[in-house]
């Protein structure tokens, strides 16, 4: 697989003030092109759209929650090529077990620290591509 | 409480009588004899007397019948004399008074005659007869007197008379009577002398027998006499034995109402505790059964007390765990909190917490199940709540903290711009306050989570001498900031510990910032590691001021923190030591402090994984599969497996062992090699390929050890055994161990 350059990223969060952080956390921080969605059917129809290296996913929010954003982009051709961060406060052991077995390529956990959250998703990304 | 030994007095009690029985064996043989012989001596002297009484009586008879006879004798010549007497009167002074009375005597003489006759010896009789015919002859000249008179007239008469009187005609009769009445007279004084003589030999014969019975009275008593000094002695043994049974009996009635007491109270404790209690037999028949019990699993004590806990408490698939429980209390273990469902009357399924205790028999063996339950639900329910609760506030907290610590860490960094001085600051102080706050949600979160057993301990192998290492450099950087020194003084030993690394590690990073935080700068905390032959320990002392006394005592509960300026700098979260001290005990360790005037040395120790051996964790029974075609030697493993508590279910085939597998998670397989329907090996690696049981440990009871095992993941397999003879100890240590490897 051709090393690809992480560039544009998707934000899916209920939550505004967290999208706004952590959009601008990657966009000082690491340069990168950010996209937003306040739930997960505005992200699923981004998808296609804006077409990001990688999803920085949610998991509580009303409505659908992240892992089925997740499931739903497993059923598209497209949709399943890009890889998924859950970025959540729920992270007991077993809860992260969860996620990982979904196929979630990593975990961040909230409170996330904004000034390492660039290098945090670029380091997980190039894991990820070796 | 005195109990006199009550064997040693029925002891006493036999030699008292068989001493009194000795003494009058010999003194009874020589009383009976002197009885008979008084009894025959007085039966013959009776006999003597009482002929001699008939003789005397005899004689008296024959006395009194002659003296009546003197007295008829006289009688009878007085009549005749009268009649003479009157007739001559009559004849001579004409008085008809006088012819009267000669009447009446000559009509009277005959009778008196015959009486006379009748009573009057038999031997007289021709006497009494010529008295009689005197006697008629003297009535027949007085006859012939009067006929003169009447014939020749009364001077013819008077000069019979004078002549008759001049021939005293009429002293023939007194003659012949007098002779016959000293007859009588000789022998009523013979008869007399006789019965003199008989009243004599009586009384003699009497006296006699006085003296006899007298002699035998007196020699009885000296018999008794003789024997008095050994029936003093035996008195005397007597008493005092009885002194000492009195005393013996007062004491057992004092311990008796002692016993009764206790035991009332006691009683009263059984029925009015609001725990419920019941006592069970050796195979779970229920022998007593409170009030308690009665309101939580809804059965009266009669309904009870008729059946056995299985028949009735016991929930239909606890059967086999509830009996490896009794099984495992019958041979003297002490279950203590153990969490069970049970069911009530009605049906429904019950959490509840029991203690399963011994009950111990005067031999000191158990001879049944004391189990103390107290329902649980409630609390179940609660915890859950609580549980929910602090994982939905913690996660509502984080949400709005998220953005809270996001946006200052990009406006503190200056990535946003340059600020003012004063900005930086402000700036600054509320980002270290962000942070303690995210880190006391943190620890709020992990306490609660380790207090709740919603935390999940793992329980690996690893060497203390490599994990204090880590643990250390993880902590130099900490020290740095704070411009302490860490020295360690850990020593060369090292022993392989099982437990919870990633937790202990927790525990030491808590124990070694305090030290380094409150020390202050330029001081030194040093770690000491102290490797026993039961326990691991870490010493971590500081050079700081100490703990303050009256917060001593509070140290570990949560949110303590010593309440001054400088303990509010050093900033933390309050719940540091109380998150360290669950830990520990989760780990069945310990942990404590020494504090004075030049600083505090905090200990943490953990048992070393031998010990740890001998207790299970009770919130879930282990479960062990065993899979093996012998049953005998099945039962032998069951015996060993429940005294440890540890529940089995048993395969006797390769078939329904994987079966069971697949429904069930086990934490160790006990397995024999040669199985009815599938070599074990091959069993194995079929149980291998399987995700659930790739690496569920495995003990293997059977001969030599293969050389394959490395390609069926032998490092799973815990140890192979010798099935006979069959090492018990090394069994139960080897599933253990297995049960510990197992992740839980």
């Amino acid at each position: 697989m051709p090393e690809k350059t992480l560039n544009k990223i998707l934000i899916v969060d209920d939550e505004e003030d967290i999208r706004v952080v952590a959009s601008m956390a990657l966009e000082f921080g690491g340069g990168f092109t950010v996209a937003q969605a306040p739930n997960g059917q505005q992200g699923l129809d981004q998808i296609p759209v804006f077409k990001p290296d990688i999803v920085l996913l949610d998991v509580m929010m009303p409505g659908m929650d992240g892992p089925e954003v997740f499931r739903r982009m497993k059923q598209d051709e497209y949709g399943k090529t890009i890889p998924v961060i859950f970025m959540t406060a729920k992270v007991q052991p077993h809860e992260v077990q969860g996620y990982m077995a979904l196929g979630a390529l990593a975990v961040i956990p909230k409170p996330f620290e904004a000034m390492m959250l660039a290098s945090q998703v670029t380091k997980i990304w190039k894991d990820a591509q070796i | 409480m005195y109990l006199p030994d009550q064997s040693s007095i029925g002891d006493e009690i036999t030699d008292g009588e068989s001493l009194i029985v000795f003494s009058d064996k010999t003194s009874a043989r020589r009383l009976i004899t002197a009885i008979v012989i008084g009894l025959v001596g007085a039966i013959l002297l009776g006999l003597a007397t009482e002929y001699s009484i008939i003789n005397f009586n005899q004689a008296r008879a024959k006395a009194r019948a002659a003296r009546e006879s003197m007295l008829a004798l006289g009688s009878f010549v007085r009549t005749i004399d009268d009649a003479e007497n009157s007739e001559r009167g009559y004849i001579l002074s004409g008085n008809a008074d006088l012819l009267r009375n000669y009447k009446a005597d000559i009509a009277n003489y005959p009778r008196q005659y015959l009486h006379a006759a009748e009573i009057t010896d038999a031997r007289d009789r021709p006497s009494l007869d010529s008295l009689k015919a005197k006697g008629d002859a003297k009535v027949a000249a007085l006859q012939s007197i009067l006929a003169i008179n009447q014939a020749r007239g009364i001077d013819a008469a008077r000069a019979s008379v004078r002549a008759d009187i001049v021939r005293n005609s009429g002293s023939s009769v007194d003659s012949s009577a007098a002779k016959l009445i000293f007859a009588e007279q000789q022998r009523f004084d013979s008869l007399v002398g006789q019965v003199n003589s008989l009243n004599d030999t009586i009384v003699a014969f009497v006296a006699l027998l006085i003296v006899l019975e007298l002699s035998l009275a007196m020699y009885i008593a000296w018999n008794l006499a003789r024997d008095q000094e050994p029936r003093a002695e035996a008195a005397e043994t007597l008493h005092i034995q009885n002194d000492d049974l009195r005393a013996k009996w007062v004491a057992l009635n004092v311990a008796n109402d002692q016993l009764e007491a206790t035991l009332k109270r006691f009683e009263s404790l059984f029925r009015g505790v609001p725990v419920s209690c019941y006592f069970a037999g050796p195979d779970g028949e229920i022998l007593e059964w409170n009030s308690a019990s009665e309101a939580l699993f809804g059965y009266s004590t009669a309904e009870a007390t008729r059946t056995t806990v299985y028949e009735t408490i016991v929930r239909t698939g606890a059967f086999a765990r509830t009996q490896s429980l009794f099984d495992g209390v019958m041979s003297g273990q002490a279950f203590e909190n153990i969490e069970w469902v049970c069911k009530t009357r009605d049906g429904r399924e019950l959490e509840v917490m029991s203690n399963l205790l011994p009950l111990v028999g005067d031999s000191g063996e158990p001879i049944g199940i004391m189990a103390a339950t107290i329902d649980m639900t409630e609390r179940k329910a609660v915890e859950r709540l609580k549980s929910e609760f602090v994982s939905t506030v913690s996660h509502e907290l984080r949400t709005p903290l998220t953005s809270i610590r996001g946006a200052l860490a990009l406006v503190c960094s200056g990535a946003l711009g340059d600020m003012s001085e004063q900005a930086k600051r402000l700036c600054g102080i509320a980002n270290s306050n962000t942070e303690r706050l995210v880190r006391l949600i943190n620890d709020l979160l992990d306490i609660e989570k380790i207090e709740s057993g919603g935390i999940t301990f793992r329980s690996v192998p690893f060497s203390i001498k490599d994990f204090s290492r880590n643990a250390l450099n993880s902590m130099k950087g900490y020290a740095e900031e704070y411009k302490v020194e860490l020295l360690s003084e850990c020593g060369e030993d090292d022993v392989m510990v099982t437990s919870d690394p990633d937790r202990l590690m927790q525990v030491f990073n808590n124990v070694v910032s305090n030290a380094i935080k409150f020390s202050g700068e330029g001081k030194k905390v040093t770690v000491r590691l102290i490797v026993s032959k039961s326990s691991v320990r870490f010493a971590v002392q500081d050079k700081g001021p100490g703990i303050a006394e009256e917060f001593r005592k509070r140290i570990f509960t949560k949110f303590a923190q010593g309440d001054s300026a400088d303990t509010r700098k050093v900033g933390g979260t309050g719940l540091g030591l109380s998150i360290s001290k669950a830990i520990i005990e989760r780990l069945n360790g310990r942990i404590w402090f020494e504090s004075g005037n030049l600083g505090t040395t905090f200990f943490f120790e953990l048992p070393l994984s031998t010990e740890r051996n001998n207790s299970l964790p009770v919130d879930r029974p282990s479960k062990a599969l065993i899979c093996d075609g012998d049953k005998n030697f099945v039962n032998t493993l069951l015996v060993l497996l429940s005294q440890k508590g540890i529940l089995a279910h048993v395969s006797y085939t390769a078939a329904h062992g994987k079966q069971l597998l697949a429904q069930e998670r086990y934490d160790v397989l006990i397995l024999d090699v040669h199985l009815p329907d599938q070599d074990g090996l091959e069993f194995l690696r079929d149980v291998r390929k399987q995700p659930e049981t790739e690496h569920l440990p495995v003990v293997i009871v059977a001969g030599s050890r293969p050389h394959e095992l490395k390609s069926i993941n032998g490092d799973a397999i815990v140890d192979w055994i010798a099935r006979t003879p069959l090492d018990s100890n090394r069994f139960i240590d080897s599933v253990l161990h297995a049960v510990s490897l197992n992740v839980r």
